[in-house]
């Protein structure tokens, strides 16, 4: 009798612990479902997003979605790959860092919207060769955010 | 005569003179057999004939015990034999006036319709029906006064300043270093933690060193040396906003000295107190461009981006943007003492476009 007692008490306590960690396991679930919902939300409240519009050629557009609030000012870096030149822009960018292949747009006063960056290189480039990313500083940290430009 | 009333009558439970109730066609009835006229009673009993005639067609008036006992002197009888059967008493006057004429027909009307008998409590006190409804009606209406006066002053408490501590706020920004013989922009946040438009007081201290160029807004007043600098300004709608200044440093300012700024915010809400401006309080004098705030000699990506966002827009003022959009776009940057001025120096041997 005694030790079917003993018995019982540790059923219950195996319980117990299955329960537990059932528990747990629920919770971790749904903490990173929340973690994954509030990444989604921030994602989407970015104010300043690019991506290339032609994948291939001598021409390539960038298109700059600006969204409220814009930050007051927006830098566009883009990274040249080897033996590639920037002839012309428009844009003109600010900075031309040709030993570095890098060319830096300061974007000023942008309004909600959608802004294109016409790029014309010396040959034809692929946009998957391309680097590029945007900078601006988050107006609520005030901490500079970087984001690369989609392909 | 004697006061053969009920005991009762001798016994009041909210104040006024005894009452009784009479029987008042008894009493014209009384009147009129021994032929006498209701003048003659009302110069006995000293009331107005009208009060008699009202005596005597109401069924059961209530009358001051006094005037009863001088009634029934005038009958010449007793006045336990006017008294109404039931004899019950009401706590109100007579009505010699008009407007106790009214008062005394609706205790009446407000009997007859309630028709509920009058409760004597445990000391002998009489509470009749009509004298509690008054009592109650006098509770409810202290009672709502009471609610409203509270309510308005709830009201006043919330819409007015009244337990409200108003917090001012003042937040400098300076750079960290400026070369001797340079200008560089200080700006000044202000805030209110009240909605309302309120007036403030800025003064700021400047150090010997420093001068002041200007301002916008413009300063109300100054010393003669501008080392004391006052702004009069409105807070709109408990919104921030910003006073901004370009200074300038001596060029014979020593190197690595330290300068030091100091402000404050008064206002007439808040008395005597004085709030401290916070924030950055001092410059160092170095020969690194203001917006270069990690002193490494070039203005990067995050420095370009904080300068613009922060004074981009603001109009008035000559921060030197295109010469900052400059230095950027070289890569680096040099003091040239003599010139005052930053010159641009190209880091990269790359071309511009």
């Amino acid at each position: 009798m005694k030790h079917e007692k003993y018995h019982f008490c540790r059923q219950r306590g195996s319980r117990g612990s299955l329960l537990v960690v059932r528990h747990l396991m629920r919770f971790i679930v749904a903490f990173i479902m929340c973690m994954v919902l509030c990444a989604g939300v921030y994602a989407g409240n970015d104010p300043v997003t690019a991506k290339f519009k032609d994948k291939k050629g001598k021409r390539i557009a960038v298109l700059v979605k600006a969204s409220s609030p814009v930050p007051g000012s927006v830098i566009f870096t883009l990274k040249l790959p080897a033996g590639v030149k920037l002839e012309k822009a428009s844009p003109e960018p600010g900075k031309y860092d040709t030993n570095r292949g890098e060319v830096k747009w300061l974007l000023r006063g942008l309004s909600p919207g959608t802004h294109k960056i016409k790029l014309n290189f010396s040959k034809n480039v692929n946009s998957d060769d391309l680097q590029a990313e945007i900078r601006y500083l988050n107006s609520v940290t005030g901490k500079l955010s970087i984001f690369p430009v989609g392909k | 005569m004697t006061s053969n009333g009920n005991d009762k009558t001798q016994k009041l439970s909210y104040g006024g003179p005894p009452m009784v109730r009479i029987d008042g066609a008894l009493a014209r009835k009384m009147r009129e057999d021994q032929g006498l006229t209701q003048l003659y009673i009302a110069t006995v009993v000293g009331v107005t004939t009208d009060t008699i005639s009202r005596w005597e067609n109401r069924k059961y008036p209530s009358v001051k015990k006094e005037n009863a006992l001088k009634l029934a002197e005038a009958l010449g009888v007793e006045l336990e034999a006017l008294l109404d059967k039931s004899d019950i008493q009401e706590n109100e006057p007579d009505g010699k006036t008009e407007a106790g004429k009214v008062a005394k027909v609706t205790v009446s009307e407000v009997n007859d319709k309630a028709g509920d008998e009058p409760v004597v409590d445990a000391g002998g006190l009489i509470h009749t029906p009509v004298e509690k409804q008054v009592f109650w009606k006098r509770i409810v209406v202290a009672g709502m006064l009471l609610v409203m006066l509270a309510a308005a002053g709830f009201y006043w408490y919330l819409k007015g300043d009244f337990g409200k501590q108003i917090i001012i706020t003042a937040d400098r920004i300076l750079p960290p270093h400026v070369p001797a013989g340079g200008t560089f922009p200080v700006i000044i946040r202000l805030g209110v933690s009240l909605p309302d438009k309120i007036s403030l007081i800025l003064t700021e201290h400047v150090p010997e060193q420093v001068d002041i160029i200007k301002a916008v807004p413009d300063w109300s007043a100054s010393t003669p040396d501008r080392k004391k600098i006052k702004w009069i300004v409105t807070s709109g709608s408990g919104a921030d906003f910003t006073i901004c200044y370009m200074a300038r440093i001596s060029s014979r300012a020593k190197k690595d000295s330290y300068l030091m700024f100091q402000g404050e915010v008064t206002s007439s809400l808040t008395g005597r107190q004085i709030f401290q401006v916070n924030g950055s309080t001092g410059v160092r004098v170095e020969p690194f461009h203001w917006a270069d705030t990690n002193s490494d000699g070039q203005i990067d990506d995050e420095e370009i981006l904080r300068v613009f966002d922060e004074l981009g827009d603001r109009k008035g003022l000559a921060f030197g943007l295109k010469e900052i959009k400059e230095i950027w776009s070289s890569g680096g940057y040099r003091w040239d003492r003599k010139k005052r001025k930053y010159i641009a120096v190209r880091q990269e041997t790359g071309n511009e476009t």
